[in-house]
């Protein structure tokens, strides 16, 4: 019965870390995931009778009969995701044979249903702990084919369940271990000359606030709550975060009606593009590695302004609205390579140039109805300056040292106007603050929009890039300066917007691990393609032959030296082994020696004048003659052909005991009695 | 003109066929079930769907699913490697009864064990099935044949097939280990009594009168012992003296000899197997009764005996009859009155005390 319950039991583990696989790439979408993976635990400790099991087959069957109905209800009549309804009918076929009793041997289903979800997980896109249970499931899966093949073997020539040693079964659980290299070498090696993963439905990206076309502040009532969810996972060229405050800039609003901003589409000046300020801005470009979690909005995030914005692979398409925000299409998560000029010209490099007036577009001056205390306070801002530059500090500074910072959302819909804002809460989030400075600069007449994004990030130091949470949204302004472009203010108070801000508690080192397994997963896995590939073969090459100078690739260096370390440790492994081995062989030439040492001791003696004599014969001398310790002798080589030839484990006590006997009476030169 | 008889030169081509069929017979054969049918077309469409979508985890199951491939097939290697079998034939069998055949298989590998291997025979289509031989042990595996025509049956090779780790392909290979079977003819073919010389006149009259216990008739004499006779008969007196076993002999048995004789002298069809049967049949039933029986044929003479051991010498003289046209005339060997032939084709040239056709009445 042992064998048996071991098989079930690893069938169950098998089903867990299929659905384990399944949940890392779609998450809790249906409460059958849940249901399944308590039946299944349930299965690991308990057994059904055989009458209840019957009983309860009629209940999954059922189960299972009104799932697939409703498959096919949504395969017809809805035409969205067809897969999910399927993975429920799976998903209740493979609880009811987790829950088999041991009696009922109909095994090889499982198989097939683990199998089958497995591959459902992988249309997904399954994060790191795809991997683990991938690696869990071949596992069990070897063992459990084995012990399950050996036990219908027994049942159809009908004899008794096969008793294995553990010893076995943890050996063939390492075979497994050859299925994890084959797979990692078909992984990398097989040439990806096809279509990039195009990748599955909308439902399973994150949703994100803040970058819909539409941009309400009329939220109210309680509390914007943090929202851990990584956004942006960033390597940079140089390896490490620039020292500057990083505002990952997403999307601009232009037309802001009272209570939501919007886009237009029109504008008279053309935008200006990289060129215009690569010319303009003296300081040195940042070069940024961005692979972007999906979301709903296909929005581009970069350090802003972006100079050069490249695809990482082949089949994502950037595209350019007249504000210059960057969208991207053809697929859910895109991995981008843009350059940005992150470090702004300084102020007194802006009051250099005097800002022209240019009467120009009036876009970006547009104003919803306000009260004249708006312009009041604009007006007595920015009354002392002359400089635009100075103008627009002024409001930046007020905003910042007057009012303060914080989540909790006005109580009522009524308090959650501009000049509720401005004139009497005096509090509140950092949209806020940014559309109450741009409205301020547009009322005294200078051009502002206002830009969500991100700011800051996390560095991990265990994978060497940044993480961008959604809880690091953000509002800041951009400025127009005609010699410089847009400039970046930014008014919400305690925004310091550096790397590892405040706001990022969320993370701690076991989390940083995960994640930077997960960012590894992402890059090395799934993000795999043909530009990879040549880079890992270019890169083993080199390795191989140092001589040879690696070219530059466009994925940062530094990861030639983890299979060199990874070679080293598995030749490592197998010269360990190999001596091990000799270790082993060498205790079996134990008895060998000792006999040896014997035979040469009594020829030294003059007692073995004919050395080739095989062992028994010598023995028979040895008697025949007298010699002294042929008793002992005769135990020392009956042991010796015993171990030697008769395959039974001799202990080296009995022998080397026997041999010194002997010995000692071959020095004392004892006669035995004629 | 002397052409080669037809059924000489169809021999030569079966024997020149068979020897190529062996030549070519590949080392190891493999075959595959359903589950590795399965998984083959699941790899292959696997293989289609990785390529068309790109998707790279895709591959990665792919590669797991070759890589089972490749453990199942090096450790279906292992099972068939470095086992020694040695094969345990029963003395004799009888034809129509089940036979079993053991194996015992010693495994002489260091660390893998044997698991799942089924032998079978070439001869025959029933296979014993190994569970376990641990490295360094042996395991024993049993199968039962049942061979329907008597005869010595050469074993040569056992093919070793297993299906092990995953029942997902069958590996086959050969061994040979020689042997042989003798299958006994039966022995439980109704036959008439034969009518022997002067019998019918011993069941009456005097012997109806013998004492109880002494059925045997009266003291005759002390012969020479033959291996089947009872040990309770033995004069130790004599054998001490002579220093040969020395049985005593009496009437009753002395006169009850029976000499079956059989003309091997026929075609070899279903008739002449059948006279063997009845040959076998009234062996088993004169020896049944106590009688001393000896068996005749072409080219070998069983002197008379009683007793299991005569009659396991006769049917396994029986086994290896073999019917040929150009075997020597059947020479009776003692007077006719003792003898009963057994013929499918009887002649003229020998006249026994009472004969029996083989596919006549």
């Amino acid at each position: 019965m042992m064998l048996r319950r071991l098989h079930q039991r690893l069938l169950t583990i098998m089903g867990l870390a299929a659905v384990v696989a399944f949940l890392s790439g779609v998450g809790i979408e249906t409460p059958t995931i849940l249901l399944t993976t308590a039946l299944l635990l349930l299965a690991l400790v308990w057994q059904p009778g055989v009458r209840t099991h019957e009983r309860l087959e009629w209940v999954f069957r059922i189960a299972a009969f009104l799932l697939m109905v409703r498959a096919i209800y949504y395969m017809v009549a809805l035409p969205e995701d067809v897969v999910l309804p399927m993975v429920d009918v799976l998903l209740v076929l493979v609880a009811s044979e987790a829950l088999r009793p041991e009696e009922v041997t109909a095994q090889t289903r499982m198989y097939s249903l683990a199998f089958a979800l497995l591959l459902a997980a992988s249309a997904y896109r399954a994060g790191v702990a795809f991997g683990l249970a991938f690696i869990v499931f071949l596992m069990t899966g070897t063992i459990t084919l084995m012990i399950g093949h050996l036990l219908r073997q027994a049942a159809k020539h009908r004899m008794p369940d096969p008793v294995l040693e553990r010893g076995f079964l943890v050996r063939v659980a390492l075979l497994s271990f050859v299925m994890l290299f084959m797979s990692g070498l078909l992984f990398v090696a097989f040439p990806r000359v096809t279509r990039q993963w195009m990748g599955r439905g909308v439902s399973l990206t994150n949703s994100v606030i803040g970058f819909s076309d539409r941009v309400s502040l009329g939220d109210h009532g309680s509390r914007l709550y943090p929202n851990p969810e990584v956004v942006l996972r960033v390597e940079f060229a140089s390896q490490r975060p620039p020292d500057e405050a990083l505002y990952w800039r997403g999307r601009s609003y232009e037309v802001f009606d009272g209570v939501a901003w919007s886009r237009t589409a029109r504008l008279y000046r053309r935008e200006p593009r990289g060129g215009f300020y690569r010319e303009r801005w003296a300081q040195p470009p940042v070069e940024q590695f961005i692979y972007a979690a999906p979301l709903d909005v296909n929005v581009v995030f970069a350090l802003s302004p972006v100079v050069d914005l490249s695809g990482g692979n082949r089949y994502l398409r950037f595209d350019r609205t007249p504000t210059g925000d960057l969208f991207f299409r053809g697929t859910p998560a895109p991995t981008y390579h843009a350059v940005s000029l992150p470090a702004q010209p300084t102020d007194e490099e802006i009051r250099g140039k005097p800002a022209a007036y240019a009467p120009g577009d009036s876009t970006f001056l547009q104003l919803p109805a306000l009260s004249g205390r708006v312009h009041q306070l604009a007006d007595s801002l920015t009354a002392d300056h002359q400089h635009r530059l100075d103008k627009a500090r002024a409001i930046e500074r007020y905003l910042r040292t007057q009012f303060r910072y914080t989540l909790d959302l006005p109580a009522t819909a009524a308090e959650t106007g501009l000049e509720y804002f401005l004139f009497q809460r005096r509090a509140g989030h950092c949209e806020y603050f940014s559309t109450a400075m741009v409205i301020l600069l547009r009322s005294v007449g200078i051009p502002a929009r206002n830009v969500n994004g991100f700011l800051g990030g996390q560095w991990n130091e265990f994978g060497n890039f940044l993480t961008v949470t959604q809880n690091q949204a953000h509002s800041w302004v951009e400025v127009y300066f005609p010699d410089w472009g847009w400039i970046r203010f930014d008014p919400t108070p305690a925004a310091s917007g550096g790397v590892a801000t405040a706001q990022q508690r969320f993370f701690g080192p076991f989390r940083f691990l995960i994640d930077g397994l997960e960012h590894r997963w992402s890059k090395w896995v799934l993000e795999y393609d043909l530009d990879t590939q040549t880079g890992v073969f270019r890169r083993t090459a080199a390795a191989i032959s140092p001589d040879r100078a690696p070219r530059e690739s466009a994925v940062p260096p530094g990861t030639r030296s983890w299979w060199l370390w990874a070679a080293g440790a598995f030749v490592l492994i197998i010269v360990i082994r190999t001596l091990l081995l000799r270790r082993s062989t060498m205790e079996a030439g134990f008895e060998t020696r000792t006999y040896l040492k014997l035979r040469r001791a009594y020829r030294r003696a003059g007692f073995d004048p004919r050395p080739w004599l095989p062992p028994l014969a010598f023995i028979e001398q040895m008697e025949l003659a007298h010699a002294p310790g042929a008793a002992h002798a005769r135990q020392v080589v009956l042991l010796y052909l015993e171990s030697r030839f008769g395959n039974a484990p001799v202990a080296k006590q009995s022998i080397r005991a026997e041999a010194e006997r002997a010995l000692h009476d071959l020095r004392r030169r004892k006669r035995q009695p004629a | 003109m002397i052409r080669p008889a037809p059924d000489r030169s169809r021999a030569r081509t079966a024997r020149v066929s068979a020897k190529l069929k062996e030549w070519f017979r590949p080392p190891r054969r493999l075959r595959i079930t359903r589950g590795g049918a399965l998984l083959t077309g699941a790899i292959v469409a696997l293989g289609f769907a990785a390529l068309n979508t790109g998707n790279n985890l895709l591959y990665l199951v792919l590669g797991a699913l070759l890589g089972l491939i490749m453990v199942s097939g090096w450790l279906s290697e292992q099972m068939l490697r470095r086992n020694q079998i040695e094969r345990r034939v029963p003395r004799a069998a009888t034809a129509g009864e089940p036979l079993r055949l053991v194996y015992e298989i010693t495994n002489h590998k260091r660390r893998l064990p044997t698991l799942s291997i089924e032998l079978r025979e070439a001869a025959f289509n029933e296979a014993a099935y190994l569970q376990s031989a641990w490295p360094g042990r042996s395991g024993v595996a049993r199968t039962t044949v049942t061979v329907r025509r008597r005869g010595v049956y050469p074993l040569s090779r056992i093919v070793l097939s297993t299906a092990f780790p995953f029942g997902l392909f069958i590996k086959e290979r050969d061994i040979e280990v020689r042997g042989y079977l003798v299958v006994w003819p039966r022995t439980d073919r109704i036959v008439r009594r034969p009518r022997l010389a002067g019998e019918p006149a011993r069941r009456t009259g005097e012997n109806a009168a013998v004492t109880a216990g002494s059925g045997r008739g009266d003291y005759r004499g002390l012969r020479g012992y033959v291996p089947g006779d009872d040990p309770r008969d033995v004069h130790w007196r004599s054998t001490a003296r002579l220093g040969q076993p020395v049985v005593r002999e009496y009437e009753r048995e002395a006169a009850q000899a029976l000499w079956v004789c059989l003309d091997v002298r026929v075609p070899a069809d279903d008739r002449a197997e059948e006279a063997v049967e009845i040959a076998a049949a009234l062996v088993a039933r004169a020896i049944g009764e106590g009688q001393r029986v000896g068996f005749a044929s072409n080219e070998t003479v069983i002197d008379l005996g009683s007793g299991p051991g005569q009659l396991e010498r006769v049917l396994d003289a029986l086994a290896r009859v073999r019917f040929r046209t150009d075997a020597p005339p059947l020479v009776l060997p003692a007077s006719s009155e003792e003898c009963v032939l057994v013929t499918s084709a009887p002649t003229r040239s020998v006249t026994c005390a009472d004969l029996f056709e083989a596919g006549g009445a």
